[in-house]
């Protein structure tokens, strides 16, 4: 890993069009400002940590596919009347739109 | 053709063309990057299966099914990263995490989706620029895990009541 020193108000570039600025730095944290093209995305890094937490916990399940299903079918039984509805105002806007 | 040994499924037989490959890996199984999308259509589950072990699949399920307004911007880099295929060929689901326990209280990581080109068959789990989605979000409403509680333990205790008729 490349490690650097910078003061706060300098910056550094990665590449020609990331550049990093150290706009403070206090006992308990550095603010960093980010100038990148929009389509660069930019993410804290614990999102990809707890991304990949979700992921291992999410291969755990022990429940057979048949329960799982019949738990689905209650649920989608119980939500009947909430979709008719909705399928019913997108036909009405589809004949608004014709 | 291929033979598939899974914990959870059995043998599987597949095509080369069946495969789905995580040039990245997935994120907390960085070094498989070979998984097959298996469950029948009809369900709303399906299941991203490791071919490099047995034991790991992920349930995953299309957004749309219970997050109705789910609309969650994906980098256009993320996209490239895949082929950058037309929205026609670009599949989206989510994984689910499921409490064994109580599977009422599963969730859906909707900040993170999966994104498959179909006609590479490359794909990748993303963070999507929108921060207000969750990576644990409820599938179920609250009112609804309620019900489903009430009913599995209704079922249980009938359970134990045929045991003990029969016992």
């Amino acid at each position: 890993m490349l490690v650097l020193t910078r003061k706060s108000g300098e910056s550094l570039m990665l590449g020609e069009d990331i550049e990093i600025t150290v706009v403070e730095v206090r006992k308990d944290g550095v603010k960093l400002g980010i100038d990148a093209p929009r389509d660069v995305p930019i993410w804290r890094k614990e999102l990809f940590d707890e991304i990949a937490q979700a992921n291992v916990s999410a291969t755990q399940p022990q429940l057979a596919k048949s329960e799982l299903d019949k738990l689905f079918t209650q649920q989608h039984q119980q939500q009947e009347p909430k979709d008719k509805v909705k399928e019913r105002t997108r036909k009405e806007e589809n004949t608004h739109g014709a | 053709m291929m033979e598939l040994k899974t914990t959870r499924f059995g043998t599987l037989t597949l095509r080369e063309q069946d495969i789905i490959t995580f040039e990245k890996g997935v994120p907390g199984f960085p070094t498989y990057k070979k998984w097959l999308l298996v469950g029948d259509e009809n369900s709303p589950i399906q299941w991203f299966q490791s071919t490099d072990d047995p034991d790991v699949a992920l349930p995953v399920t299309s957004p749309g099914l219970f997050f109705g307004s789910y609309n969650a911007k994906i980098a256009p880099s993320e996209r490239q990263a895949i082929g950058d295929p037309p929205d026609e060929h670009l599949s989206l689901v989510v994984v689910l995490t499921i409490p064994a326990a109580e599977p009422w209280k599963m969730t859906a990581n909707l900040r993170a989706p999966i994104i498959i080109n179909q006609s590479n068959r490359k794909a990748r789990q993303t963070a999507v620029l929108d921060d207000s989605y969750q990576i644990r979000q409820p599938v179920f409403s609250p009112e609804a895990q309620e019900k489903l509680k009430a009913q599995a333990q209704n079922e249980e205790t009938q359970e134990e009541q045929t045991v003990k008729e029969n016992g």
